[in-house]
């Protein structure tokens, strides 16, 4: 084909085939998804961050020679690995939307990963403030299946009664220094706290999360030398155990009325 | 069929906006690139000119097709080499066609610059040097190989180059220095074998 045929040739073609310009409308919408998901998959990191905040802000640093002596040993136990992860994953999704903007390519790696990041904590701090970390955690401890395996893992590390280390939920208040535990498991506990050191403040109420310092002394019996309140990181997955039980406690038909009942009970 | 001469001093952008109106106005953008284009084709593909024809009529489709997502703020010229990159990859990735050599009507002042910004040997003879060239070129990796092409034969800038493959300057400039140092090792490698 000759040079000044090639032009010809292909007006003839976009005539042919009846080819016309996309309108300009499917760019800008193309474009305006694209920032939008970037946003979005920063506020979801923002939502990371901010519990990463709670757990990091809450964990047990004043007794951390009750789990590890060693204190970076300690906090490589405890660092919140799930919602780590989570962000690391969407200032990934974000840095792929920005990329794919108009503009994006023209900025490095690690200017749009570092920026992502920074702005995810910057907005992480703010919703942590807002209690935006509490709520997110509380909700994910009464309803993810997995909750204590992945997203809390000091549950499991409190959940050591031959180390000398138990956490729950009172569930029964059996005498002056005797109450039941429900630890997260959800193995029923008979505490002793006779001998026990209270922290300031706590109360041996039903409904009350706290941390028990002692030792076994049988089967499913746990001396306490010192009961701390529980810190929040945790609190949605007791009060839901502790929901579901009092539910199928109170409830002569165990599966017909549960499940009705289950909206209607009040949450502790 | 519209009259090229009538058009000469409008901008590429002033005949994006009048082939949106008229499609006839096409023509004018498809002779001032069709030629560069073809060339760039060849540069880096091993195809024959009438399969590069083809790649090239593909090319302006998608150009006349995306025409309302030209962004003014870049360079047109910068616009289609990158729609003419993306063909090349997309053909090459079917093909698998690797270039040997580069055209022949590459001008001989485009060996000399790369010569000369790589400070090659200036006693060989120019026609053995750019045969050298051509040689080294070829057994370059794809994307080294498309970097130098950029910059010393299609003699565009970082930033063109930047807007061309979608890639930061930073980068490119990583991108050209890495190319010419894999050039010279592999010049100064099949220069001396032992």
């Amino acid at each position: 084909m000759k040079h000044a045929d090639i032009s010809q040739s292909i007006l003839e073609t976009i005539k042919a085939k009846k080819i016309v310009p996309r309108p300009r409308w499917t760019f800008i919408m193309r474009n305006n998804i694209i920032w939008f998901l970037s946003i979005l998959s920063l506020l979801i990191g923002s939502a990371a961050a901010s519990v990463i905040i709670f757990m990091v802000m809450n964990n047990d640093w004043g007794m951390y020679q009750e789990i590890n002596d060693n204190f970076a040993a300690f906090t490589l136990l405890t660092l919140p690995y799930f919602w780590l992860v989570s962000l690391g994953l969407f200032v990934i999704v974000a840095y792929y939307n920005i990329r794919h903007t108009k503009t994006g390519y023209r900025y490095r790696l690690s200017i749009i990963t570092l920026g992502s990041i920074g702005l995810s904590i910057l907005i992480g701090a703010l919703l942590y403030q807002a209690g935006a970390g509490e709520a997110i955690d509380e909700v994910l401890g009464a309803r993810a299946p997995f909750y204590q395996q992945i997203i809390n893992p000091r549950l499991k590390l409190w959940s050591q009664p031959s180390q000398g280390r138990l956490a729950g939920i009172i569930i029964k208040i059996n005498g002056i220094d005797e109450f039941t535990l429900l630890d997260p498991r959800e193995e029923a506990w008979l505490v002793y706290s006779q001998e026990a050191q209270m922290a300031p403040k706590i109360l041996i109420n039903i409904g009350e999360k706290v941390m028990v310092i002692g030792e076994e002394n049988g089967d499913k019996v746990f001396k306490a030398f010192r009961i701390i309140q529980f810190s929040p990181p945790g609190k949605g997955y007791f009060n839901e155990r502790l929901r579901v039980r009092q539910m199928h406690e109170s409830c002569p038909d165990p599966i017909h009325a549960c499940q009705k009942n289950l909206l209607m009970m009040p949450q502790p | 069929m519209i009259e090229n001469s009538l058009y000469a001093e409008k901008t590429d952008t002033e005949i994006v906006k009048l082939t949106l109106e008229n499609q006839e106005f096409f023509s004018l953008l498809i002779k001032r690139y069709e030629k560069k284009l073809i060339t760039y084709i060849l540069r880096l593909t091993k195809v024959s000119f009438e399969e590069a024809e083809d790649i090239l009529q593909e090319v302006f489709i998608k150009v006349y097709q995306n025409l309302n997502a030209f962004d003014p703020d870049l360079k047109f010229s910068s616009w289609i080499y990158r729609i003419t990159h993306n063909e090349v990859i997309s053909h090459y990735r079917k093909t698998k066609a690797r270039p040997e050599k580069l055209p022949l009507e590459t001008e001989a002042n485009l060996f000399d610059k790369l010569a000369s910004d790589l400070d090659l040997e200036k006693d060989l003879d120019n026609q053995f040097l750019r045969k050298s060239i051509d040689q080294v070129l070829g057994s370059l990796d794809n994307n080294f190989r498309e970097i130098l092409v950029l910059r010393f034969f299609e003699e565009k800038d970082y930033r063109e180059m930047s807007d061309i493959l979608k890639k930061p300057m930073g980068t490119i400039a990583s991108l050209v220095n890495r190319a010419k140092s894999k050039f010279k090792e592999e010049f100064n490698r099949q220069r001396n074998p032992l």
